[in-house]
């Protein structure tokens, strides 16, 4: 939101009412006022995010076993953790493009002029408000290769059953599926805010010049819609490189550590293996590869002007 | 807009509500704890559903007017990780839980169980010697036991004789042979039945140790606990069984343990293995006319059942000393209280004198002969699970090795690859 130009001008310029009896030094409370507001915010960044980092750099470098980069070298040593993380970046890298492509084309979809649009808008959106705990366990019994809902439903259609969560191939993308059922309605509302801050005008002017449904949509749409994408990737991204929940209640990393992504695998190391350090070495390490590819996301949808 | 005094006033306010920010963000206080009066409140933490122990709890209150006690209740696959999170890290909260046997010696290792040495010679006398064995370590007693287990061979009696199969004797002396309880699960599967054969804690080392002890292949631990030993022919043969009842479709692949015994009260599966902590909900299951039956051995090998249930422990943090002891104490060592444990949840008990009133109970919902087989199986097949500091891991590894097999990796390729991380695993764990 941008103020007015003319609004900022009289604010600098406004004296104090005659008769106050004080003079106004020039505004260095502004400021302070200003960190008075943030203050609980970053109350909040500090000791919710910054102090615990530096904590997880701390313990990383601190075991009584592994001193220094000692958890770093098991770490590294370790295949398990290879697969982890290769696992875990192979998912995102399909995951994120997937579920933001789709949340955005539901909110093109839902943005056009439909009967009951609130009412489709809210369906999409139902399943983001259920807790992530209950959908896995939901989604685990549909899923259930005898006798689930979705083998019910491929059975009718003549396609064979599936093994879904039971299949080193196929659980990964059967969490994928669990995920993006609930995600995609929730970045949707993101795009459709983002669909409705663009003027009208543009489209006018676009009808006016003669310009198709996929013109208008890659040259005035997308590149209007640069910020809120890039919110909408980027916080995508850091929410499934953190993906626990499925794992932990449907497949405990299996089949074949196929599902054993890095969120899960440092809770392991952390509680069920009383091996803080190693977890701190990969939180590090999980850390580094999200700052990465949010820098390379960035960078992609960095607008032009 | 702004004038000095209101900028003075808001300065005011807003200081304000960054403190109370920070207050907030820092916790609230801790528990009332017992001050002035005597009055005690402890938090007790264990996986059982809240309904089976609220009446136990009850019970305590009635006896010990100036404690009370509140429950939380956590899923079993979590308990040892919550613990691990806050007693682990000097948390005063829970002040009892609940200890599965074989964690024991790791719980110990971490300082997460107080030590109830008093208590040690007095226990002797009451409680069953497998469980106090298990809640002992490096010659102190960590936990004092509650219950005790075994396992027996659940079969749906309609859909045997619909397939012409003669019911299994409950006498231990004729107990069947898992090779013929594989037969008899097809036969009944050809006769109608969806499932042949089922497990109770299906892919849980509790469910299948004894599959492979009895083939011969031991515990799958040497070395007191720091080497893997699953690569020997008994292993071989146990898992490979495993891998078959579920590639050849006797059991179903993809149902976790917590959906399991649906599958029994839903006259879904012909022969059901599991625990006798299941008999009040089948005799209550409208239309489900089942028999009991021993749990099955290998054909050679010698007959083995799971043993080993719940021991209870104080935090070594606790605020409320006496008070946590003296509740772990009536829990176990007081029949009145060990009673109530099994009313709530159907577990036979570790007190001696208790166990006589749970087979008097026995016999109130299971076909007759069911208290003996237990009473047999108790005192002399039961397997206890390794005692080691590795056995979280340890029990991961292999629950991960025998979901592996049931969802089709070959028996050898598993065995193989959870030796392999074990070896690893193992080496990190301290002695």
């Amino acid at each position: 939101m941008t103020i007015p130009e003319s609004a900022v001008k009289e604010a600098v310029v406004r004296r104090p009412a005659p008769g106050s009896g004080r003079r106004f030094r020039s505004r260095s409370w502004e400021p302070l006022v200003a960190l008075g507001f943030l203050t609980p915010a970053l109350v909040a960044l500090v000791v919710l995010r910054l102090w615990p980092t530096a904590t997880a750099i701390r313990g990383s470098l601190g075991g009584i076993d592994t001193p220094g980069l000692g958890a770093y070298r098991s770490l590294f040593a370790d295949s398990g953790f290879y697969k982890s993380l290769t696992t875990t970046v192979v998912f995102n890298l399909i995951v994120n493009p997937v579920q933001v492509v789709a949340a955005l084309a539901i909110a093109v979809l839902l943005s056009q002029r439909l009967p009951a649009q609130s009412f489709w808008r809210v369906l999409v959106f139902l399943p983001a408000a259920m807790p992530g705990a209950i959908s896995a366990i939901l989604w685990g019994i549909a899923l259930r290769p005898s006798d689930g809902m979705v083998n019910a439903l491929l059975s009718g259609l003549g396609i064979p059953k599936q093994p879904f969560l039971t299949s080193p191939s196929q659980a990964i993308w059967s969490l994928v599926l669990l995920t993006s059922w609930a995600g995609v309605g929730y970045w949707m509302i993101f795009i459709i805010a983002g669909l409705s801050d663009i003027p009208q005008t543009y489209y006018e002017a676009a009808r006016i010049d003669g310009a198709g449904w996929w013109r208008t949509f890659f040259h005035i749409t997308l590149p209007l819609l640069r910020r809120p994408l890039a919110f909408v990737l980027v916080s995508d991204t850091a929410a499934n490189f953190r993906l626990f929940a499925p794992v932990q209640i449907l497949t405990e990393g299996g089949p074949r550590q196929s599902t054993n992504l890095l969120m899960y695998d440092i809770y392991r190391q952390a509680y069920s293996y009383a091996n803080p350090e190693g977890a701190y070495a990969e939180v590090m390490i999980l850390l580094a590869v999200m700052i990465v590819i949010v820098a390379v996301q960035f960078r992609l949808l960095r607008s032009e002007s | 807009m702004f004038n000095q005094h209101r900028v003075a006033g808001l300065m005011k306010y807003v200081g304000l509500a960054a403190m109370f920010s920070i207050v907030a963000a820092c916790g609230g206080s801790s528990g009332d704890g017992g001050s002035g009066d005597g009055h005690v409140t402890l938090t007790f933490l264990g996986s059982d559903p809240p309904a089976t122990v609220q009446p136990v709890i009850s019970a305590f209150e009635k006896t010990h007017r100036n404690t009370t006690v509140k429950y939380e209740n956590v899923p079993f696959a979590d308990i040892n990780t919550t613990l691990s999170a806050r007693v682990g890290k000097g948390s005063t909260d829970p002040d009892v839980f609940m200890a599965d046997y074989p964690t024991i010696p790791a719980l110990a290792q971490r300082h997460i169980l107080m030590p109830l040495d008093d208590l040690l010679p007095a226990a002797r006398s009451v409680l069953l010697p497998d469980g106090i064995d298990a809640s002992t370590y490096k010659g102190h007693l960590y936990a004092l036991p509650g219950r005790a287990s075994t396992n027996v061979l659940f079969y749906n009696k309609k859909l045997l004789a619909a397939a012409k199969i003669k019911a299994p004797s409950i006498d231990p002396e004729q107990r069947l042979t898992w090779e013929t309880v594989l037969q008899e699960a097809r036969q009944a599967q050809s006769a109608g039945a969806q499932w042949g054969l089922f497990f109770d804690q299906v892919s849980r080392y509790y469910q299948l140790q004894p599959l492979a002890e009895s083939a011969g292949g031991g515990p799958g631990l040497t070395g007191g606990g720091q080497t893997p030993a699953l690569r020997n022919p008994g292993w071989q043969k146990a898992m490979s069984f495993y891998h078959d009842l579920f590639s050849t479709g006797v059991s179903p692949r993809g149902i976790p343990v917590t959906q399991s015994p649906d599958l029994f009260t839903g006259a879904k599966v012909a022969f059901w293995v599991g625990g006798p902590w299941w008999l009040p909900q089948f005799s209550k299951t409208a239309g489900l006319d089942f028999g009991v039956a021993p749990f099955p051995y290998f054909q050679g090998g010698k007959p083995v059942t799971p043993t080993g249930s719940w021991s209870y422990g104080v935090n070594p943090h606790t605020k409320h000393k006496a008070a946590a002891v003296e509740f772990v104490r009536w829990l176990t060592m007081d029949p009145t209280g060990n009673e109530a444990l099994f009313q709530g949840r159907f577990l036979p008990p570790a007190n001696l004198k208790a166990l006589d009133a749970y087979y008097a109970e026995v016999a109130k919902v299971a076909p007759s002969g069911t208290g003996d087989l237990i009473k047999y199986e108790i005192g002399h097949t039961g397997v206890p699970r390794p005692r080691i500091v590795g056995w979280l891991q340890f029990d991961e590894a292999t629950t991960n090795m025998f979901e592996d097999i049931r969802n089709g990796q070959s028996a050898d390729a598993a065995i193989t690859a959870a030796d392999g991380r074990l070896k690893e695993m193992l080496a990190r764990v301290p002695s």
